[in-house]
């Protein structure tokens, strides 16, 4: 496959990545994949297990550091960065498993988010009530994160990156082991949180319905390099992904 | 947090109680036996400390040790005054902490155990070998002036305690929040921006500095130091403290230090297999009460009606 054309970056380009490469020994987990990110955008990462998404997360997120390739984040070269660092600069990622402390309460895990940004005690305590209003986890404050039911847990986890007040929030597979009402509530935060904060949304999901259905741009990564990207609209048009991905249409 | 306040006040009046005690009682061996309990105490409550954020430090004794030996050289070497020695170990341990945290604290698994063992015994012969302060046999007459000799218990006792106090309200402070956070969930730390590595230093450097300090004041205490005081059975010894006394509290390291040494004391007069009775009393301590002397009380402290089902302990509100 081609390395695709690369647009310009202009300023409404949030988050640029050029020729991302990681290596695991002889592994090659994300190969020459570039994309970028526009501001305000939801843009959705999608693609088969083993397609590297979750490695290109720990990439942008500086939990890893890229083979090759360079990322820059809002006119900052985030390549060489580690991860508190990226995420002092506004980009916040979840996690797929245990995005919170089950040991503290929810009160408290909120709390962990704001440690570096706020200063007073005050500003703290107001920034964690409104982040788990926002939620719904007002009535829960007090309870240990990990008794929460399990989408709760989810919003919890949520929660905590949203308290950052991140300018680019990644989500891995937020809405995994959730009934569809979890679900829908969860897909009409994301769009508040867009229109509310201005807050660019890139989310990786195996919910193909729930994906089609929030975000502006899909891109599918199949063996750590770019198969296709498009509006949801073309992606589900497309030949190559529906036999690598979707399967066969009935 | 009223709950909070309640443990301040107590264990001010405790301190009270332990400080006006050294003044009042005129048995030596009584005394002694209080600045006993004391040191351990702080040697618990410190390696407690670095338990927080997941490690066995069993540097605590290391840093003890370079704590005595850096007032005992200021004391009786230079001639310099004792606050000096104290502040002096305090900064000492604490650099040496950070040095040796920034390396060993880099990667998780095993490395800040093992490594925190072999530094302590490296330091440990590093004395034996330096003639200057006594090689072998240590350093002797390392005493406090004569002016405070006779209130110098009472010092050393309300040092300590506004050092447990002092740590204890780290552990309940934002700071200690992170700590327990990172024991149990470093990448969401990582990932809300925060550096796991210092913190992690930080909690080390802070345990240390107190342990430099009881080092100072046990060193005037004993009169006497010797590298042998300092090897890692005193760190294992102290992990046997926190984990009788229990871990979930602070209180536990203070509890544990105190039925340990007199436990110890008693057995004393037991004779040659002291240590068989000592080591007898942990096994049984550890399967009689899991949670420790702490998890025993509040289990007896519900069954009373007097702990409130919400009140566990060492849980933050």
């Amino acid at each position: 496959m081609s390395a695709p054309a690369m647009s310009p970056a202009t300023a409404d380009d949030i988050l640029s990545a050029r020729n991302l490469t990681r290596r695991f020994g002889g592994l090659v987990a994300v190969s020459d994949f570039s994309f970028t990110l526009k501001r305000g955008e939801i843009l959705g990462l999608i693609g088969p297990n083993g397609a590297g998404k979750s490695t290109v997360f720990n990439l942008i997120s500086g939990f890893i550091p890229p083979t090759a390739g360079q990322l820059s984040f809002d006119g900052t070269d985030i390549t060489k960065l580690r991860a508190p660092a990226i995420s002092r600069l506004g980009l916040v990622r979840m996690f797929q498993h245990g995005s919170l402390v089950p040991d503290m309460s929810v009160y408290e895990n909120i709390l962990l988010a704001t440690l570096v940004r706020l200063r007073t005690p005050s500003t703290r305590d107001a920034r964690v009530r409104e982040t788990a209003a926002m939620f719904g986890l007002t009535p829960y404050l007090e309870e240990l994160g990990g008794n929460l039911s399990h989408g709760r847990q989810r919003l919890l986890a949520m929660a905590i990156a949203t308290a950052t007040r991140p300018r680019l929030l990644c989500l891995d597979e937020p809405l995994t082991g959730l009934n569809s009402t979890e679900t829908r509530d969860i897909l009409e935060l994301f769009r508040k949180l867009r229109a509310e904060m201005g807050m660019t949304v890139l989310l990786v999901e195996h919910n193909m319905r729930a994906v089609m259905s929030v975000c502006d741009r899909l891109i599918v990564l199949h063996h750590g390099q770019r198969l296709a990207e498009g509006t949801p609209a073309e992606i589900s048009r497309d030949e190559n992904v529906i036999g690598a991905y979707l399967g066969k249409r009935s | 947090m009223p709950r909070d306040r309640r443990i301040y006040i107590a264990s001010a009046l405790l301190l009270c109680v332990g400080v006006a005690a050294a003044l009042i009682v005129r048995d030596d061996y009584t005394v002694k036996l209080m600045l006993w309990i004391a040191t351990s105490a702080l040697l618990a409550a410190c390696l407690r400390f670095v338990l927080l954020i997941g490690e066995l430090n069993i540097a605590t004794a290391a840093f003890y040790g370079i704590g005595a030996y850096t007032a005992g050289v200021i004391t009786t070497i230079f001639n310099g005054p004792l606050v000096l020695a104290m502040l002096a170990a305090a900064v000492v341990a604490g650099l040496v902490a950070a040095v040796f945290g920034f390396i060993t604290l880099r990667v998780k698994g095993p490395y800040f155990l093992l490594i925190s063992f072999a530094f302590t015994e490296v330091v440990r012969l590093k004395y034996t070998q330096s003639n200057i302060i006594g090689g072998n046999s240590g350093m002797i007459g390392i005493f406090p002036p004569v002016a405070i000799e006779p209130y110098y218990p009472a010092i050393m006792i309300a040092i300590i305690g506004l050092v447990l106090i002092g740590l204890y309200a780290i552990e309940r402070s934002p700071l200690g929040m992170l700590f327990k956070a990172i024991k149990s969930n470093d990448q969401i730390v990582l990932s809300v921006g925060i550096s796991v590595l210092v913190v992690k230093v930080i909690c080390v450097v802070i345990a240390s500095a107190a342990l430099g300090l009881g080092g100072a004041l046990y060193a005037h205490s004993n009169n006497v130091i010797s590298p042998g005081d300092f090897g890692f059975l005193l760190s294992v010894f102290v992990l046997a403290y926190v984990k009788i006394g229990g871990e979930e509290h602070m209180v536990g390291a203070l509890l544990g230090a105190a039925f340990l040494t007199l436990l110890g004391q008693y057995l004393m007069g037991v004779g040659a297999h002291e240590r068989i009775f000592f080591g007898g009393a942990i096994i049984i301590a550890m399967l009689v009460m899991p949670q420790g002397l702490t998890g025993l009380a509040l289990q007896l402290g519900r069954r009373l009606g007097w702990a409130t089902p919400a009140a566990s302990l060492g849980q933050h509100k």
